[in-house]
């Protein structure tokens, strides 16, 4: 999936903090209860018509026919559920020792991965904005780069700011020029 | 008025909840395909997929059988 160089170790793999999930997956939860409004709408409509249209109305929706409505709406759920946990799991930014790799799925058929390395980082900025994020403890966590217009951003990423202190530590070790000599000699 | 609209409704015969089962059960193997390619090529954790993928056959594998057994008693 990344290719990592010589002497580069993977130190963290960073997923959105699972509010983010909850919150997508929340949307999916209310879903569920739609065919129970179906079937009480039914039951409404049926109470309320003409007798010949009541009569029309309970045969087509009878009990088993809206058990397979219900179970075709569930299964959707149920699929649509697992679309968006893959999409929430392949979001992820890599953190190794030299570069930070910062992979995004947008849907299923596009997926950008974007490389910044460590010395280049110029300034890192976090954001916990809101009741949510601050009592959960996730936020943005912007990366500038140099020589890049390019803004890595990471949003509802978890602790922020102690992802701020690994990667402004993981630069200070990189800026150390014995560890450029190492590079240099493995030929980077 | 109420009658002619309402007679529409018939469509639903045995032959058209078959087809709805067919065009179901077609939508969630594309779906299915997708969702394992993507399990197999871009995890970082083969334990997490794989997880992934018996939790969400199994409970498909129900949905599906569910179906089939409702859709025998509506048609049968």
């Amino acid at each position: 999936m990344i290719e990592l160089h010589a002497n580069e170790e993977i130190r963290l793999v960073v997923r959105k903090h699972w509010f983010v999930f909850v919150a997508k997956i929340a949307f999916l939860f209310m879903m569920l209860f739609l065919p129970l409004l179906l079937f009480f709408a039914v039951r409404f409509v049926v109470g309320y018509a003409e007798e010949s249209v009541a009569g029309d109305l309970s045969r087509m929706f009878n009990g088993g026919f809206i058990f397979f409505l219900s179970l075709v709406w569930l299964f959707f759920i149920w699929i649509w559920g697992f679309v968006i946990w893959t999409d929430y799991y392949l979001d992820i930014w890599v953190v190794t020792n030299k570069r930070v790799f910062d992979i995004e799925q947008r849907g299923f058929f596009q997926r950008e991965i974007s490389i910044f390395r460590m010395d280049r980082v110029q300034d890192i900025t976090t954001n916990v904005r809101g009741i949510i994020p601050t009592f959960f403890n996730f936020g943005e966590i912007h990366v500038q780069t140099a020589g890049s217009d390019r803004e890595f951003i990471m949003k509802g990423a978890p602790a922020p700011t102690s992802l701020k202190q690994v990667i402004s530590s993981l630069q200070d070790k990189r800026q150390n020029p014995t560890d450029y000599e190492s590079d240099y000699e493995q030929g980077l | 008025m109420q009658e002619r609209s309402l007679g529409s409704l018939e469509l639903v015969t045995p032959a058209t909840l078959w087809l709805g089962f067919a065009l179901v059960f077609g939508v969630f193997a594309i779906i299915s395909a997708i969702l394992l390619y993507h399990w197999h090529k871009y995890t970082f954790d083969k334990r997490v997929a794989k997880k992934a993928m018996t939790l969400y056959f199994s409970v498909s594998g129900i949905f599906i059988l569910s179906l089939l057994v409702s859709l025998l008693s509506l048609t049968l």
